[in-house]
């Protein structure tokens, strides 16, 4: 048995001290570029939980600002599709499968994890694989599998779909919330919020789509972005990438991930995306609706629309919570800017979902971030 | 929104699109549909229940390259 | 002999008295004629340590262990915890209608293991049985009283700057056996629950006195939510080094994959031990050399005075260990 946090770069004893001895480079190397206050927002809510756990911001130099933007799956949907998904689980009877992240997270009326203690037959799967397999097992059944995440996690969808209508399985369709980053970016960079110098772009969105989806942060906005990966020498690597490129006013899209993501991204990923999905109006939390960012089930598969088979309307709800999620989803605001932070909503008693989510922004930033008050830097 | 792991193929069914991979000692049936170059042996991110991407040595190899060139201000 | 358990078994009936000696007392071992309403104990004079612990888990029967092989550990190892040597078990049973006797039977029979292999009896107990229902199968009450020897005394109270923290061996092997279990996840892995009794190790650790500040098993929250209680309780701060907790790479690898961390999933079969600075390394060959702490490792200690438990990652850097929260559930993102 070995000791320690074991990680891709743990397969064997020597790639972790030569990754050890690049992530320390590249603290002492942004530390020796570091001129100016610059502010850097990453985009994907598992690069803030990576950030957060990695304890990186204690080693940062003090004028290097982290803002954490709308890359959380669970956070940006809105309160009209909670509703709606829990009036599926709830009064329509289905037997709803999820991915866990989404169980806590609350609507009008509790989150799916309340309605499953009250009895409903809510399911937890690690893969729409799972959901599948419930549909061909109990066929007296009708499952629902709540389709939630961005271009990484919709592809798993669409496999599921495209298997459905192959086996021509009747009792499974999908809830269909799947959203895609660019244009939420877009969104985000043509919008009145907060001045971004630099964007840590999503490691695996990337994998999916590749490089030229970015091309206009830089082109039209003068913005830099790296693609990253997660571990911390990686996301450090971004980092520093980023400062020089922010010093030097030579605006770019750089990929430091290249041992994952392709230029021109995943193909097969894409064509099945493609094929199964169209781009759809999609409402974000805390951006409003953003034309084309949603994904769409394309005609040919609209009877594994779990809205149309269910007849489920969308009411437009928003509930006042009381919370900033929707400016901590830009960018403007910190967690801990928001009235309800650390009081009323806490990881035990959220009250928004950017709290609820395993990676969301005011979670990660309540987990880790009383470090970032430590009475010293790390000294490494 | 993306916490993928990677793991090594340790059986495979290209036919049907179905991979068994071993994240250390954890065995678990994955689908290898968006990655056609998979194959016994490949190493392979996984997102999902999907592998979404085939990881191979001279990749990872190529990361230490772009940390030097960033360490340089290069590049 | 009806093959499942029905709500006549629970009335005190005739059909109660062959239900207790057909299951309980052939797994536990004792005589009808011999039993009173209460069990008599001597106790040795000075400090008893008395608890109480209830096991509602589903499954009932994973990998390493059943409800019933938990629910005698979990209270020896919470008498252990304080320093006391277990002398004497009860355990209450409120069983659905329609478990089936084989299952009972399996579940007391581990508990009758345990027992004998630990020298530990289960002197007295109670079955109810409710609707069909009303329960998960099978509920455990286990009490049990233990005497502590002077001159050991087990709270975190004691802790003090300098010292060190120990963990008896691999962390979170118990919680992710049973989340892969539970969950339904498709993941084959040779990872077993670790429940296991501890008191011989700490009965082990007895002659270093007072230097053993404190004791604790990690169960539900894990190693996370007893370095938090110790931290709370003591008003110290403690800090961890990511390096040197014991992880089976199975849990390690599966964790990543469900993104779920060991450092907050249960264990059923290690203590973390609070220890003086002087005596550390001493106490440390003393476990290792128990079976149940082969794989002990000193893991960290306290530092400074704000009561929070912090840990230096893999890269140097440092972070918060907060409090575990709510239900840990697998996820994507």
């Amino acid at each position: 048995m070995r000791y320690g946090r074991k990680s891709f770069v743990d397969r064997d004893d020597d790639k972790k001290y030569v990754h050890k001895k690049y992530f320390r480079l590249m603290v002492e190397r942004l530390r020796e570029i570091s001129k100016r206050p610059i502010k850097l927002m990453e985009v994907c809510g598992t690069h803030t939980m990576a950030i957060g756990k990695s304890g990186i911001r204690t080693v940062l130099p003090a004028e290097i600002e982290f803002v954490s933007g709308p890359g959380c799956p669970v956070c940006v949907t809105a309160d009209s599709d909670i509703d709606a998904f829990m009036e599926l689980a709830g009064e329509r009877r289905v037997t709803l499968v999820t991915y866990g992240d989404m169980m806590r997270v609350p609507g009008s009326a509790g989150s799916l994890a309340e309605l499953k203690a009250e009895g409903a037959d809510i399911r937890v799967a690690y893969s729409s694989l799972e959901a599948l397999a419930f549909a061909r097992g109990e066929p007296q059944k009708e499952i629902v599998f709540l389709g939630v995440g961005f271009e990484t996690t919709a592809p798993a969808t669409a496999h599921a779909v495209k298997s459905a209508v192959a086996e021509g399985l009747p009792n499974f369709s999908v809830y269909n919330l799947h959203k895609t980053v660019p244009l939420a970016i877009r969104a985000l960079l043509a919008g009145d919020g907060v001045q971004i110098d630099g964007l840590i772009l999503p490691g695996h969105v990337s994998v999916i789509i590749g490089e030229t989806p970015y091309a206009f942060i830089a082109a039209e906005f003068g913005v830099s972005g790296a693609i990253a990966g997660f571990e911390p020498p990686e996301i450090m690597a971004a980092i520093v990438r980023l400062a020089g490129d922010i010093n030097a006013g030579k605006p770019r899209i750089s990929n430091i991930y290249t041992k994952a993501v392709e230029p021109e991204g995943n193909l097969v990923a894409q064509g099945m995306l493609d094929e199964v999905f169209a781009p759809g109006d999609a409402e974000w939390r805390g951006l409003g609706v953003i034309p084309g960012s949603g994904l769409e089930f394309r005609e040919g598969f609209a009877s594994f629309d779990a809205a149309k088979r269910f007849s489920i309307e969308r009411r437009e709800v928003r509930l006042d919570r009381g919370c900033s999620c929707g400016e901590i989803l830009k960018g403007m605001i910190k967690p801990s800017d928001c009235p309800l932070f650390g009081s009323r909503c806490t990881p035990e008693r959220p009250v928004g979902p950017c709290m609820v989510s395993s990676e969301g922004t005011c979670a990660a930033y309540y987990l880790y971030n009383d470090m970032a008050n430590v009475d010293q830097p790390t000294q490494m | 929104m993306c916490l993928a792991v990677p793991a090594k193929i340790v059986a495979i069914d290209k036919d049907s699109f179905s991979a068994e991979i071993d994240v250390m000692g954890n065995i678990r049936t994955i689908s290898v549909m968006l990655t056609p170059d998979a194959d016994l042996g490949s190493w392979v991110l996984v997102h999902a229940g999907q592998a979404i991407n085939v990881v191979s040595d001279e990749e990872a190899q190529a990361s230490i390259e772009i940390w030097e060139e960033i360490l340089r201000g290069q590049g | 002999m009806t093959e499942t358990i029905r709500l006549a078994h629970g009335s005190g009936g005739e059909m109660t008295s062959r239900l207790i000696k057909d299951i309980f007392y052939a797994a536990f071992g004792g005589d009808a004629r011999d039993a009173n309403d209460s069990a008599v104990l001597e106790l040795p004079r000075g400090r008893t340590a008395f608890t109480t612990d209830s096991y509602v888990i589903s499954p009932l029967f994973f990998p390493g262990g059943d409800i019933g092989k938990l629910a005698f550990c979990g209270t020896v190892n919470d008498l252990a915890s304080v320093g006391a040597r277990p002398i004497a078990l009860a355990a209450s049973f409120i069983i659905e209608e329609g478990t089936t006797f084989e299952d009972l039977r399996r579940i007391a029979g581990s508990m009758g293991e345990v027992s004998r292999e630990t020298g530990v009896p289960v002197v007295t107990g109670d079955t109810k049985v409710v609707d069909k229902g009303s329960g998960d199968k099978v509920f455990i009450t286990t009490s049990g009283v233990g005497s502590i020897p002077d001159g050991v005394d087990y709270h975190p109270r004691n802790i003090r700057p300098g010292d060190a923290i120990i963990v008896t061996g691999s962390i979170g092997d118990h919680g992710y056996s049973i989340t892969a279990l539970r969950e339904g996840i498709d993941i084959k892995s040779a990872v077993t629950s670790d429940c296991a009794p501890l008191h011989g190790l700490i009965e082990a650790l007895w002659p270093f006195g007072a230097h053993i500040r404190a004791a604790r098993d990690a169960t539900r929250g894990g190693v996370g939510m007893v370095l938090n209680e110790w931290a709370m309780q003591s008003g110290r701060g403690i800090l961890v080094h990511e390096e040197r907790l014991p992880v089976k790479d199975e849990v390690a690898g599966g964790t990543a994959l469900l993104g779920l961390e060991p450092i907050y999933l249960a264990n059923e079969g290690k203590m973390l031990v609070a220890v003086s600075q002087e005596k550390a390394a001493e106490v440390l060959d003393r476990i290792r050399s128990h079976p149940a702490g082969a794989d002990a490792a000193l893991i960290g200690g306290t530092n400074g005075d704000k009561p929070r438990v912090v840990l230096e990652t893999a890269w140097g850097t440092q972070r918060l260990v907060p409090v575990p929260r709510g239900e840990i559930l697998p996820r994507i993102c």
